[in-house]
């Protein structure tokens, strides 16, 4: 754990999901703050910093997207959205509007906490992005624009390299579909999904060990990809 | 075209299935229509010479054969050989192909075979007689196996008969509405008399909603003879009216017997000379007849508003199971949510007593959860709120969701998956098609003993990706391979032995075809097991290709 203890910034209307949310987060070493509602979360985070924000989408009074526009305009605190039967075109906007992650409800703590530890990870890291980022066998140079596995190096195209170095930048976080459309191809093939299909795939075979079981770029269905991040702060139970 | 018309007020049409070719559409689901109902040739004189000329082919075939065998052989009572091409043209082609045959087969016989050679003559009268002989034996034998044949031919086709006749009547009494009634009878009666059919019915029907106009594919004078027609008291059969325009005509008769009337049958029948008419008039009938028969006995009022209960109560039973799934998943969040700091405190997870129980709660509120996951989803398909969103997607992307998703399920079994090379990316609904497939590897893991391997296939064929999940459990037997995707179904050797919903498979075949794929169950090759197999439709080598790749 962090030397100073961090705080958590729950918004969630019902009693008994904070209840357990708190008894999780204390357990696990973490400060946790409480608000029932949207405005009184946007409050609570005007007054102090938090290092991380817990939301839930149905709150009473607005919409849990309101608070993730209102944070973003100022603050980059990660958000985690919780929240029941999200749709997976909603979960691509939540993360368009800057949250970091979305957890489904019903949800164990041990995933919230796997996740919550990774933003977490990231935000300290992300101060000052690293010029070269190590994932397993995978050596990212983004200064020399190299890309190595088990120190061999390997020829990418423009395109597969400009994928990964889209990755890598938000290394650990989604990336929806239509981001990394817009980045690399522009934003008039943003519908070209069997593009990025086939990049994806060829570059999986250029990288990853089992390039149909992929350890490295991983994909969330339906809404985009995700670099797994660096070694040590892999959160994904297998 | 299909039409439903109420008896209430004024007529009122409801198109309920448009089918421009209902004669072939019939023809495909009831393949024995055309041995059914043959229309009544005026002549055969055609038929029956090139039934003869069959009959003298065999017979001039086999005759060289013949002389072959005897020059080598020089075998004496030959004659009797000949009986081979009349058999096989009595149970080949009748009776007719099998006299000619046996004539030409002793003129042949005569000929090339009974001194002296080349001639017609017999010197011999022991040839004489022996060749009397022969072709009373080949008259005998020719009306034998054509009267076998016959037998055979009328044996098969009762048998398709009562088959047909069988799925009939289960279609009926599972119908879940009386548009599916009304379907079934159409079909039905289409597939008998091979000609299409309109069913008007004047059962209780409350499906207002879909009023339309009425149909303009009826010439006037024929809607004007329907009218009149239902207006009768019922008594007469049935009537023929024609069109001088089109000139088609129509059969319409009444649907049931009874005094209750339930709807006019309207058969549409192709130009015809007035007394060709009349014959397929009495065919029609007689067949339709043994349709109605059917009907009665069936009790197709009762049956109609049974069915109609039935879809009311379905659609009750569906409200409620989806307000009350949504209000259970609320505290289940709680639930497991609670049950999972409990599990990972200190306190209880160093304590080997308390740690089972914690865990305990967790595993059951998750299974909990995916069966009202399983409710709500059907709840969804029957009030068909679903909407997929199709997009290309990887193949492999697909199954390592699933199976992530279902890694609790499957603990216990070995996972082999084979991956075709390169396959072509698959036309989806990411969280669909995971379902389903969750769903598919679920069931394969539940109805297989643990430490068996289950086995997940991606091959591309003929347009369509094939993702088969094979497992190593009893396999599947005839009923239920062909009911296994219905709802609510269990089979009867695991309902006492396996928890289950009977939903899974359904929810995963309906998953399926809402993103136009397929699924289908079957029993593995060479081995015992269950194989579910659902196809997906396959990237062209275009979308595959088209990158508009600048790289490399």
């Amino acid at each position: 754990m962090s030397s100073s203890k961090q705080t958590v910034l729950v918004v969630e209307d019902e009693p008994q999901m904070r209840r357990f949310l708190k008894a999780g987060f204390e357990l696990d070493g973490l400060d946790v703050e409480e608000a029932e509602t949207a405005m009184s979360g946007i409050r609570m985070a005007t007054l102090r910093a938090f290092d991380l924000v817990i939301v839930d989408l149905g709150l009473p009074d607005h919409d849990g997207k309101h608070l993730i526009e209102r944070l973003r305009a100022w603050s980059s605190v990660p958000i985690i959205v919780v929240s029941a039967r999200i749709q997976e075109a909603e979960k691509v906007r939540v993360l368009d509007l800057g949250a970091d992650d979305y957890v489904v409800k019903p949800f164990g703590m041990a995933e919230l906490l796997a996740r919550a530890r990774a933003a977490l990870r990231r935000k300290s890291d992300n101060r000052a992005l690293q010029p070269v980022i190590e994932i397993g066998h995978l050596t990212i140079d983004l200064a020399h624009r190299r890309v190595e596995t088990r120190g061999r190096h390997v020829a990418m195209t423009p395109k597969e390299y400009r994928l990964l170095e889209i990755l890598a930048q938000h290394s650990g976080k989604v990336v929806t579909h239509h981001h990394l459309l817009r980045e690399i191809w522009g934003a008039a093939h943003l519908d070209a999904l069997h593009y990025l299909r086939i990049l994806v795939r060829k570059t999986r075979q250029k990288i990853e060990v089992d390039p149909t079981r992929p350890a490295l770029i991983k994909t969330e269905l339906g809404i985009g990809y995700r670099l797994s991040p660096p070694a040590g702060d892999d959160h994904t139970p297998h | 075209v299909l039409n439903l018309v109420s008896l209430a007020d004024e007529p009122a049409w409801f198109p309920l299935d448009r089918c421009h070719d209902m004669n072939t559409d019939a023809l495909a689901r009831h393949p024995f229509a055309w041995i059914a109902w043959r229309p009544p040739a005026p002549t055969r004189w055609r038929e029956t010479v090139s039934l003869i000329g069959a009959g003298l082919l065999l017979t001039a075939a086999f005759t060289p054969l013949a002389m072959g065998i005897q020059t080598a052989l020089a075998l004496h009572d030959f004659h009797i050989f000949f009986l081979i091409p009349v058999v096989v043209a009595a149970t080949r082609y009748g009776l007719s192909a099998a006299l000619a045959s046996a004539l030409a087969s002793t003129a042949a016989s005569a000929f090339f075979f009974h001194p002296p050679i080349y001639s017609l003559k017999i010197i011999s009268p022991s040839d004489v007689m022996a060749l009397a002989v022969f072709i009373v034996v080949a008259l005998i034998t020719s009306q034998l196996a054509a009267a076998a044949r016959e037998n055979a031919a009328i044996a098969a086709r009762n048998f398709r008969q009562l088959e047909l006749l069988y799925g009939f009547s289960r279609q009926l009494t599972g119908a879940s509405g009386p548009e599916e009634i009304v379907q079934a009878i159409r079909q039905h009666v289409s597939g008998l008399v091979g000609s299409p059919v309109t069913i008007i019915t004047d059962g209780p029907d409350d499906t207002a909603a879909a009023r339309a106009a009425e149909p303009d594919w009826l010439p006037d004078k024929i809607r004007k003879a329907i009218g009149d027609f239902r207006s009768q008291p019922p008594g007469r059969a049935s009537i023929l009216v024609s069109d001088a325009d089109t000139q088609k005509s129509w059969l319409l008769r009444a649907l049931t017997r009874s005094t209750r009337p339930a709807g006019v049958l309207i058969v549409e029948l192709e130009p015809a000379t007035p007394d060709e008419l009349e014959n397929l008039r009495l065919e029609v009938d007689r067949l339709l007849d043994e349709a109605v028969g059917t009907l009665d006995r069936l009790d197709l009022a009762t049956t109609v508003a049974d069915a109609e209960a039935r879809r009311k109560s379905e659609a009750l039973r569906d409200a409620i199971i989806g307000s009350a799934s949504h209000s259970l998943r609320t505290p289940l969040a709680s639930i497991l949510g609670a049950a999972s700091v409990l599990s990972a405190s200190p306190p209880v997870a160093n304590d080997p007593r308390l740690a089972p129980l914690a865990q305990m709660i967790v595993s059951e509120a998750e299974r909990l959860n995916s069966d009202i996951q399983k409710m709500l989803d059907a709840a969804a398909l029957s009030s068909s709120q679903l909407k997929p969103q199709l997009g290309w997607m990887e193949p492999a992307d697909l199954v390592n969701a699933a199976l992530e998703y279902r890694q609790r399920e499957v603990a216990q079994h070995h996972i082999a998956i084979d991956y075709e090379d390169n396959p072509p990316l698959v036309q989806a609904d990411p969280v669909l098609i995971s379902n389903a497939l969750g769903l598919v590897i679920d069931n394969a893991a539940r109805y297989s003993p643990p430490g068996t391997e289950i086995r997940i296939g991606v091959r591309s064929d003929d347009g369509y990706v094939t993702i088969s999940v094979e497992d190593e459990g009893i396999g599947l037997d005839t009923q239920e391979r062909t009911r296994v995707f219905d709802k609510f179904y269990r089979g009867n050797r695991v309902r006492e032995t396996t928890r289950g919903t009977g939903l899974g498979l359904w929810i995963a075949s309906a998953f399926v075809t809402a993103c136009q794929g397929r699924i289908s169950a079957s029993l593995r090759d060479n081995a015992c097991g269950t194989r579910i197999s659902m196809s997906l439709v396959a990237a062209s080598a275009e979308e595959m290709m088209g990158l508009g790749d600048d790289d490399e």
